[in-house]
């Protein structure tokens, strides 16, 4: 008989992943934290086809180059920050840049830079949590010692002093900084400090695995510690993993925005959303809508992440309730 | 003088200076010296939110000794008492004559020193006038001047100021200790740039020959060589007089001893600052002082915004309120342009200084390459990014038209917003239609959008565009080095007096290139400097002023810089006040400011 199969005949068992997913699917702020997610998603990876379709892009300076676009100092004619049929969410003060696919764009610099920081650090967050709380002794000790030294350092000022730095030792002065390189860094710095947390977080499960009796049943019978780890431990760490992805991802955004709104992020013309909102905190006073459309994007992005994330834990583990 | 950096990511303008003599700050703007306002050619951009721009330009003329006679002729409308709240970002950085050189500084001094000469404002017109002596000066070679003090000058204590103390004031200006102030009368006198190896100040007990002080009311200056434009020069505020006996030395910085109008009766470094009458100084030896408030009440520490929030709320005691320096941004432009309340209680002229775009002559060699970069250079799209009209006009020109001698002219005549073809046909006769052209831009949001719009316009004249942000505290530094490895870059200059010999040496003249100093396009033509040696050897001012104004031109068919504005102070000020409007050094003028 074919056991484990999701089906609907209660006499048949479920997997515990049909039991979570049917949880999740009840869950209606969740599921409306999904759709929005992936709208997101959506958006950032249709964006140059949106774009063409719109007939705009994120760089070109509309205001400058076309007289009466913007007035005189800089900031957009008509009400609601040059709102209008041509240009859906305005003008930006100044440059008159299109709002709607900088904000299009700001996403994908967002989602990539976040989706693969949380990838780095949740792999190497596991890979030395699963080491120090299976190995124990010494090299329990010794890491949780760098992650302690991880997790206490000011990691925002370090941040801010060091990408420039780390910038000019690899181009010379004489040329472009490569985009690709800002991104780079940014990743590599995030990701330094953010393996710490997901280590220390999954060290603690596996100390409260490694002594429960299937894991020793398993070393009893002979099984290589790497199996052990594979096929024991590691199937009851998926919810912690996914949990403390799913939540990282808005961390990440925000951490990202915040790095640019400071000016060690992504520089122009890249569009950013944190570039987006120190500019408009410069301008609110004459145009308030350049404030507020990316702040309301990043916070409604930013709660649905939450939301989701929060469902996710939820039906992935009801007694955490 | 040098311009300094803004400080801040808004537009407002900060006017540090750096304690060079010749360096430069950057942008925001700067300092200054000359004269009175005036429209400079604005080819675009119609409204100014202020009609300001109607005054005739007016070169400063030297007065006569009846010019020189007090009292200042009367402000009209204007009437004595009440007490004037001035509002500032920050304290004075320096009280002490010796070392004030930045704009502020110098504004706050205009209250509390005299020197031998000094600037009167009528109107439109500025001329320059004995002010503690009895006239500009007399000499009959240009290398010793000689100066007669008036009757009834008197200090704060009602003590006389006498030619001894003059030589004092100036013979500190030495010391080492008491650094950051202009450093003209030394290098003249002495003959010397590194003057204190001559002469180390008077805490020693030396006394300075160069100048001889017969009886208590001659001095005679013995300068090592020509300077036509000495009497400008002793109008700086460094060079005021203090009796030996009263020299505090470092607590002078908050405490000054006052020849002026005005007394310090407390100052409470970085909060606040009082000044009341200095009962002793008698208005009828002044031609260029009024003192109508009773006194003057300092606020330092907050940001640009609030200052200029408080000033349009203008609620109890800040009806009476102004700044000295604060600017209002683009982002309050529209509020001001649309509110008459607003618009009446606005001061909007241009000031000294001017901003350009310095071309490293070293990296860009071909004066055809520089000039396509001037043909295609956006200037009305980067000046629209700090706040259009607000922020200043636009300039062809190294002089800016407050300097005597300007002569406006358009050597390239192309757009503000920069003729991309022209420089790409012009592209097409040199060697390579596509050179590689770095940029250096201080790392702000303002100029991070210039850089966007700079790439931009010059990509589409066929150059290939490298932006490279610094961060603003290290601009100057590494664009002030000889070395560096930009090859565009922002920079500014306020002339200290309105000659022309206090900008062209110090911006163009290759002999004067180091670290650091205002020499930033690193021009380094035999012909320019030896046409410099020249006019400055003449005792002529008059032909001196015609010369410089033809030597403007020469050196822009060689492009150093690409001309770019003549920054405007644009301010608020309480609707109890009249009188306000800029003066000679740029920002805010205090001594026509009258309670209503």
């Amino acid at each position: 008989m074919i056991r484990s199969r999701p089906s609907k005949d209660p006499t048949v068992p479920r997997t515990p992943a049909a039991l979570a997913w049917q949880r999740l699917r009840a869950d209606r702020t969740g599921m409306a934290a999904g759709v929005v997610v992936c709208a997101f998603f959506l958006l950032g990876l249709c964006a140059p086809l949106i774009s063409a379709i719109y007939g705009k892009n994120p760089y070109t300076t509309y205001g400058q180059n076309e007289p009466g676009l913007l007035d005189e100092f800089g900031y957009p004619t008509g009400s609601m920050g040059g709102i209008s049929g041509r240009f859906w969410l305005g003008l930006e003060p100044g440059l008159g840049r299109d709002v709607f696919t900088q904000l299009l764009y700001g996403i994908r610099t967002s989602l990539l830079i976040s989706a693969v920081v949380v990838l780095i650090v949740t792999v190497l967050g596991t890979a030395v949590g699963l080491i120090a709380g299976y190995a124990g002794g010494w090299l329990d000790a010794g890491l949780g010692r760098i992650v302690d030294i991880a997790l206490s350092f000011p990691s925002t000022l370090f941040i801010i002093a060091f990408v420039p730095v780390v910038q000019s030792l690899f181009v010379s002065a004489d040329q472009q900084t490569p985009t690709w390189m800002r991104v780079t860094t940014l990743v590599v710095v995030l990701a330094a400090f953010g393996w710490a947390p997901v280590a220390r977080l999954l060290r603690g499960q596996v100390v409260s695995l490694r002594t429960r009796e299937f894991v020793e049943a398993a070393r009893i019978g002979g099984a290589s510690p790497i199996r052990i780890v594979r096929r024991e431990l590691l199937p009851n760490l998926w919810t912690p993993i996914l949990v403390s992805a799913s939540l990282s991802v808005p961390v990440y955004v925000t951490t990202e925005a915040a790095l640019s709104f400071l000016g060690a992020g992504i520089d122009e013309p890249t569009p950013d959303w944190g570039r987006m909102i120190h500019r408009g905190a410069e301008v609110y006073l004459s145009d308030i809508t350049y404030m507020l459309i990316p702040g309301v994007a990043i916070l409604i992005f930013v709660v649905a992440f939450n939301l989701l994330g929060d469902s996710v834990r939820d039906a992935l583990s009801p007694s955490g309730r | 003088m040098p311009i300094s950096v803004s400080a801040s990511t808004s537009i407002s303008r900060s006017r540090r200076r750096s304690r060079s003599a010749l360096a430069i700050a950057v942008l925001g703007t700067l300092a200054v010296t000359a004269a009175c306002s005036s429209s400079a050619a604005e080819k675009s951009g119609s409204g100014d939110p202020a009609a300001a721009g109607t005054v005739a330009k007016q070169a400063v003329a030297l007065g006569t000794a009846a010019d020189s006679q007090g009292p200042d002729p009367a402000v009209p409308g204007a009437k004595s008492g009440g007490t004037v709240t001035v509002l500032e970002q920050s304290d004075f950085s320096h009280l002490d004559p010796a070392r004030v050189w930045s704009s502020a500084n110098q504004t706050a001094d205009l209250l509390l020193t005299r020197q031998l000469t000094s600037y009167q404002q009528v109107g439109n017109t500025t001329k320059l006038v004995g002010d503690l002596a009895t006239d500009t000066g007399t000499s009959s070679d240009g290398k010793t001047w000689t100066y007669h003090l008036k009757d009834g000058l008197k200090y704060e204590d009602g003590s006389t100021i006498t030619a001894q103390d003059v030589k004092y004031g100036i013979e500190r200006t030495f010391q080492k200790e008491l650094s950051g102030g202009p450093q003209y009368l030394q290098m003249w006198l002495t003959g010397k740039t590194d003057y204190s190896s001559t002469y180390s100040g008077p805490w020693g007990g030396q006394d300075l020959p160069q100048i001889e002080t017969p009886d208590a009311k001659t001095i005679v200056f013995h300068l090592a060589s020509v300077h036509a434009d000495f009497p400008f020069a002793l109008a700086m505020q460094a060079y005021s007089p203090l009796p030996k006996d009263k020299d505090t030395k470092s607590a002078l910085d908050q405490h000054p001893f006052s020849s002026g109008p005005y007394k310090v009766d407390s100052h409470d470094v970085d909060k606040g600052m009082v000044l009341s009458r200095n009962a002793y100084w008698d208005p009828k030896t002044d031609p260029v002082r009024h003192a109508y408030p009773d006194g003057w009440t300092f606020e330092f520490g907050a940001q640009a915004v609030d200052i200029n929030q408080r000033l349009i709320a203008a609620n109890g005691p800040d009806k009476d309120a102004m700044t000295f320096k604060v600017t209002i941004g683009s982002d309050l432009a529209a509020q001001v342009n649309s509110s008459p309340d607003l618009k009446a209680r606005l001061v909007n002229e241009v000031t000294p200084f001017s901003e350009f775009y310095n071309i490293n002559t070293r990296r860009v060699t071909d004066p055809k390459v520089r000039q396509a970069l001037l043909e295609a250079f956006p200037r009305a799209q980067t000046r629209q990014l700090l706040g259009g009209p607000v922020y200043g006009d636009f300039t062809n020109t190294i002089l800016s038209p407050v300097t005597d001698g300007y002569q406006n002219y358009d050597l390239y005549n192309v757009p503000d917003t920069g003729d991309p073809e022209k420089a790409k046909a012009l592209l097409a006769t040199t060697s390579n239609p596509h050179p590689t052209i770095v940029y250096a831009y201080q790392d702000d949001t303002a100029w991070q959008q210039g850089a966007v719009a700079i790439q931009q316009a010059l990509q589409k004249a066929g150059f290939n565009v490298v932006t490279k942000a610094i961060s603003t505290k290290n601009y100057l530094d590494q664009t002030q080095k000889v070395d560096n490895q930009y090859d565009l870059y922002w920079g500014g200059w306020g002339p200290d007096w309105p000659s022309a010999s206090s900008v062209i040496p110090p911006l163009f003249d290759g002999r004067q290139i180091t670290d650091g100093g205002g020499n930033n396009s690193l021009l380094n033509d035999p012909a320019v400097n030896a046409e410099i040696d020249r006019i400055e050897a003449m005792t002529d001012l008059k032909a001196q002023d015609t010369a410089w104004a033809a030597l403007d031109k020469k050196i822009m068919q060689e492009v150093p810089i690409i001309p770019w504005v003549d920054p405007r102070q644009v301010s608020l000020y309480g609707p109890g006040l009249g009188g306000v409007h800029t003066g000679f050094i740029g920002t805010c003028y205090p001594l026509d400011v009258y309670v209503k």
